[in-house]
């Protein structure tokens, strides 16, 4: 035997000189830089990144942000969402309500320095029609043609008039970059150093740890006070929360309740639980079709009305949801101009009594005394009901659903899947329940959308069909008087109600968070409104670090 | 030696087995500890009903301990304690019935490939080599992924898993076994390979066999604690793992919801620390080269 | 050591590999859901686009020829195209190769000379205090679920004290004043994951190490030596612990699967970019080309690292060299 000791010793010492070179090395070609001392960081953590920098195909809020922060709409959201001037200064609708013309603004650069010009929104938007991928083509549905009288002046014009043009958020892209990308490759092509007109320009983004935005110097509406913004992922909300809590992160975007607690004892951090544009609903199988493999039964709105009954939605929010969030009603959330609100008898607030009156009125009566009622025929309630594992809320909120049905003769079956199971069932029809939220617009039309027969295999995952209802969404979107639109966006969601094809369980609350000791200036938008994620760039712009 | 001669010797090794456990501390420390989790197991639901699907309201969620509720209450309202205890016996079950399927898998396997030897037994090994060799947590989780997480598919994934071990275990005993005077009599009076490997074999094999299932059993109940935690658990059956899933989800550390982030965990460790002792104690016992110091 | 021995063991570790080549295959073409809808992510997607994405990732082809296909690309090198990352796997797996060695790298070096230390400690001084205290030790972390020693390391340290960052590699996106300050940073990010990982993993060395010298001590050379009056830290020093050694190098090659899964863990509590949380992801996201990459990678880690030991084994062993 000749190994010795000495021998082993010398490996343990090698090995460690090695790996401490291969530390050095590492950090060293991954973002090891020189720092100005003066750099001001905003450090901003998030648990879902941007799935891409090409808004053709990123589909998630945090690529929105982003987006919005890169590039520049025609016009944009002011602190109350109402449209206002942003690329475009100015902007004037024909009498006939179908021609719009856009002012541009004047001197606006790319961030590699070229102009922008009236091509690059007739290029973006007719891009983004043609292809309709990304987030933003349905905005422009109903534009006819596009032209450039003069590189400051965008004519577009529509068919009919088109009530949500100003509601439009589309970015603009840079037409002398994205014409090098073949039509065939946006599908594809990942824009992997955008270059946008925004307040911020593009530094590096390492997949699965962090994106680094720098401040633009010459942004028109002038330089922000960030000169770093970093948005970190977390796989964690746990150890997101703790790292704002030790000032790694300066602010935190959708963490759950019980952390939100946890720092409500921090003087120097501002945390809130804000209306979120969006719900969470009970998606029921609907297909009238003989495609559908979900069970038949569902397709009674007398069964659906009298199970959104027997659902105590504020006892799940209290406990699933540790009290954040609103009862649900209807398709649009409560604080928006649009929302529809069922009052009165029209109202089913949670009343188990009634849900076994109206099911015995409907004939489900537990004719074997198992506890669970049966058709005429003896066709038993019992539905499965997928919840998505990864979302510990909806599994929560999933099982008390359950629970309370059960109490009133309903049985159900849960199945918890992933995301990609549950998306695959939805497109085979193949479900019966399901627990998944939404995200809305400023623009009702989107939401609303959802619903409509042609998204059928595409947007609706309810497979709800109604052909009154389609005809309304297309009338509506003409409507150019607010109040006349308001009323038939109103009349449509009575509709949707009134079937059924959701149980809108809450309307959702974002909760975040921002250290007030680092940066000051902080404001929610709209009025209680969340800090990020609220559509407008207001914060980016106008925090200022604290000790200067 | 025939048959009734070697059961008699079996059966006398059993009580030498049963004498020297009782000396070994470990061994009796951990039989004292598994006999309390399996009391928990059987009889702790009866003592304290408890109903996962019954929800407190919104001042019962992540309530600290009190008088009624010595381990507070969870992140849904619900007793800790009475979860920790249902929770025992899913995470029990899961762990044994887990351990079983991969005793069955890998005495199979193990006892064929070493009595028949040859290309069987090549082929058989390689099999083997390849669920030793492969990473044992990603394993688990894909295959959770393509089976969904019910309980039993836990149960599949973690049996189908971890049988490799006991396989070469196996397979070394019977090249021993089968060498032997009794099994070649059997052989010259002409009994049938199943029949010698049921009847000759396997109860020869069989300590060593249940020692490392013991082992086994540790790692399982480990291998489920982590899958549940990692998202692929069953959540409408709570196990210890699961549990300590929903506590990390729902923020139980940074609210400092010690009470709901403890128990489970020490009652995994202690399981698998049970477990572990036993295992220990077994193989000191059996491992006679162990026993000559 | 002869020709043959290691001829034998290079041919046994290549049916392995072909092996896990097929189980590998097998098992991502039983996988729920159509990677299609993920790969696509855009439900707008036209019948035709459709097609051709399905024909450029070969999904349009019979199971057997998209075997012959992945075979063939293997030896090629390529690991096919990341539907997630939109990047070769290769290329996806390389960048979060190094922060997975240097995390499992540290913490194996840890664990191997406090374990094996330990291990000896306990051996030496069997039944005495010191061994009770360092078995106890042992077999505690040894029972531990990796991911709740995370947590509790992450709630003392962390969030109590204050001492350690909870999260991630470096802080993210920063500027360092010079290269020291960086290291510096790294460093403190490393400690509770490498701490984490090694406390693991100690335990089950210093178990096999006191397992294994206990062994060698009752070895008749070993006696003969004690016999002849050297002393006993003699006799442990210069015999008992080098041959003791021999079957450390075995559990280290095994334990390689088990540091990974470890890793798993690990990475998923301290948002560590490395390879297990990269896995991870890969597997909430379906990504099939990425899974399997890294699950091929990591077997044929672990296959060589055992062929090695089996090598150096035979090596050292002259029962086995023979």
């Amino acid at each position: 035997m000749k190994k010795e000791k000495g021998r082993k010793g010398t490996f343990f010492v090698s090995a460690m000189v090695i790996l401490t070179l291969v530390t050095v090395l590492f950090t060293f070609t991954s973002g090891g830089r020189q720092e100005k001392s003066s750099t001001a960081f905003l450090r901003v953590g998030w648990g879902v990144e941007t799935d891409s920098l090409s808004p053709f195909i990123s589909y998630t809020q945090a690529g929105a942000e982003v987006f919005n922060l890169l590039y520049d709409p025609l016009v944009a959201f002011d602190e109350n969402l109402e449209p206002k001037p942003h690329l475009a200064e100015s902007w004037d609708l024909s009498d006939d309500q179908l021609t719009w013309t856009f002012k541009l603004r004047e001197g606006v650069t790319w961030h590699d320095g070229e102009e922008l010009t009236s091509e690059d929104v007739k290029y973006t938007y007719e891009l983004m029609m043609e292809s309709e991928l990304g987030l933003y083509a349905d905005f422009l549905r109903g534009i006819s043609d596009i032209q450039c009288p003069n590189p400051l002046t965008v004519v577009i014009n529509t068919e009919r008039p088109k009530a949500n043009m100003l509601m439009n958020t589309a970015p603009i892209l840079p037409k002398h970059i994205w014409e090098t990308v073949a039509f065939e490759e946006l599908e594809t092509w990942e824009n992997s150093s955008p270059v946008g007109t925004g307040p911020f320009t593009f530094a590096e983004r390492k997949e699965g740890e962090f994106l680094r935005l720098t401040a633009n110097p010459d942004y028109f509406l002038g330089k922000p006070a960030i000169d770093e913004l970093v948005f970190v992922l977390y796989a964690n909300n746990d150890t997101m929360v703790q790292a704002l809590k030790t000032g790694e992160l300066q602010g935190a975007i959708n963490f759950n309740v019980n952390q939100l607690r946890a720092l409500s004892s921090e003087s120097n951090i501002s945390a809130i639980s804000a209306a979120a544009n969006g719900f969470t609903e009970i998606s029921i199988n609907s297909m009238e079709d003989e495609a559908s493999l979900g069970n038949p039964l569902l397709l009674d709105t007398a069964l659906r009305r009298a199970m959104e009954y027997a659902i105590d939605k504020q006892k799940i929010i209290d406990v699933a949801y540790a009290g954040q969030g609103i009862a649900g009603t209807t398709i649009v959330p409560p604080d928006d101009f649009w929302h529809y609100a069922p009052k009165g008898a029209e109202l089913r607030a949670y009343n188990p009594t009634k849900a076994a009156q109206e099911l015995e009125k409907a004939g489900y009566t537990d004719r074997d005394g198992d506890g669970i009622r049966e058709d005429a025929d003896g066709n038993k309630l019992s539905f499965n009901f997928m919840l998505r594992s990864d979302n510990t809320d909806e599994v929560k909120a999933g099982q008390m659903v359950s629970a309370m049905l059960k109490d009133v003769g309903i049985e159900i079956d849960i199945e918890t899947v992933d995301d990609g199971v549950l998306i695959d069932r939805i497109y085979a029809y193949d479900f019966d329940m399901f627990i998944w939220g939404w995200g809305t617009d400023v623009d009702p039309t989107t939401i609303l959308r959802v619903m409509s027969t042609d998204q059928i295999d595409n947007l609706s995952d309810c497979n709800y069909s109604n052909p009154e209802y389609d005809r309304l969404l297309e009338e509506q979107a003409t409507l150019m008087d607010k109040a006349e639109r308001q009323k038939m966006v109103w009349e449509m969601q009575k509709i949707l109600y009134r079937d059924a094809p959701y149980i809108i369980l809450s309307y959702d609350n974002s909760i975040q968070a921002v250290r007030t000791d680092q940066w000051t200036g902080w404001k929610q938008i709209p009025e209680d409104g969340p800090y990020f994620f609220n559509l407008t760039t207001y914060n980016y712009l106008n925090v200022r670090p604290a000790d200067r | 030696m025939d048959r009734k001669a070697s059961a008699k010797v079996r059966r006398k090794k059993t009580r030498d087995f049963f004498t020297s456990l009782r000396k070994n501390k470990m061994g009796m420390a951990g039989c004292v500890m598994l006999a309390l989790f399996v009391f928990m197991a059987f009889f702790g639901p009866l003592l304290l009903p408890y109903n996962p699907m019954v929800f407190g309201n919104a001042e019962d969620v992540f309530a600290p301990p009190s008088p009624g509720h010595p381990l507070g209450k969870d992140d849904m309202g619900r007793d800790v304690l009475g979860a920790l205890i249902a929770g025992s016996r899913i995470s029990l079950a899961v762990g044994i019935l887990a351990t079983l399927l991969s005793m069955v898998v890998g005495t199979c396997i193990g006892i064929v490939a070493g009595y028949y030897g040859g290309r069987v037994d090549m082929l058989l090994m390689r099999f083997t080599d390849v669920f030793l060799v492969l990473p044992w947590l990603p394993l688990m989780l894909v295959l959770a992924a393509i089976l969904g997480s019910s309980v039993w598919n836990i149960i599949m994934v973690i049996g189908l898993t971890s049988w490799a071990g006991t396989a070469r275990v196996v397979r070394a005993q019977t090249l021993s076994i089968k060498e032997k005077q009794f099994v070649e009599r059997a052989r010259a009076i002409g009994a049938g390979s199943v029949h010698i490997m049921i009847r000759h074999i396997l109860p020869n094999a069989f300590p060593l066999v249940f020692a490392n299932t013991i082992l086994v059993s540790a790692v399982a109940i480990l291998s489920e604690t982590t899958l549940s935690f990692l998202g692929m658990g069953d959540p409408l059956h709570p196990s210890w793992g699961m549990m300590l899933h929903f506590a990390f989800e729902s923020g139980a550390a940074s609210i400092g919801a010690f009470w709901f982030l403890f128990p489970p965990g020490l009652c995994v460790v202690a399981v698998v620390l049970a477990f572990t002792f036993l295992g220990y104690a077994f193989d000191e016992i059996l491992n006679p080269k162990l026993k000559r110091r | 050591m002869n020709k043959a021995y290691v001829i034998k063991k290079l041919f046994q570790a290549l049916v392995t590999v072909f092996l896990v080549l097929v189980l590998n295959y097998i098992l991502f073409r039983v996988m729920p859901g159509d990677p299609l809808a993920m790969l696509m992510r855009n439900p707008k997607a036209s019948p035709e686009a459709v097609a051709k994405t399905r024909a450029l990732f070969g999904l349009d082809k019979p199971w057997y020829v998209q075997f012959g296909l992945y075979i063939k690309q293997l030896f090629r090198g390529d690991l096919g195209f990341s539907f997630l990352h939109r990047k070769p796997v290769s290329e996806v797996i390389a960048s979060r190769l190094l922060p997975t060695i240097l995390l499992a790298g540290l913490a194996e070096i840890i664990a191997i000379t406090v374990g094996t230390l330990i291990g000896i400690v306990s051996a030496w001084k069997r039944g005495k205090k010191i061994d009770t205290i360092s078995l106890s030790f042992s077999l505690i972390t040894y029972s531990m679920p990796t991911f709740w020693l995370g947590i509790l390391l992450v709630s003392f340290f962390s969030v109590s004290l204050r001492i350690f960052p909870t999260t991630g590699m470096m802080t993210p996106g920063a500027a360092f004043r010079d290269l020291f300050a960086l290291v510096a940073d790294v460093g403190m990010h490393l400690v509770l994951p490498v701490l984490t990982l090694a406390l693991v993993l100690i335990g089950e060395y210093a178990l096999v190490m006191r397992n294994s010298l206990l062994d060698v001590l009752t070895e008749d050379y070993v006696t003969t030596a004690k016999a002849k009056g050297f002393t006993e830290k003699y006799v442990i020093r210069k015999h008992a612990v080098p041959n003791a050694l021999l079957p450390m190098v075995t559990i280290i090659a095994i334990n390689l699967g088990l540091v990974i899964g470890g890793t798993i863990q690990v990475e998923t509590i301290f948002s560590w970019p490395g390879l297990g949380r990269l896995m991870y992801d890969a597997l909430i996201n379906r990504d099939y080309p990425l899974l399997q990459g890294i699950f091929l990678l990591v077997s044929l880690a672990v296959i060589g690292a055992n062929f090695c030991a089996d090598i150096l084994y035979g090596y050292l062993d002259p029962r086995v060299r023979g």
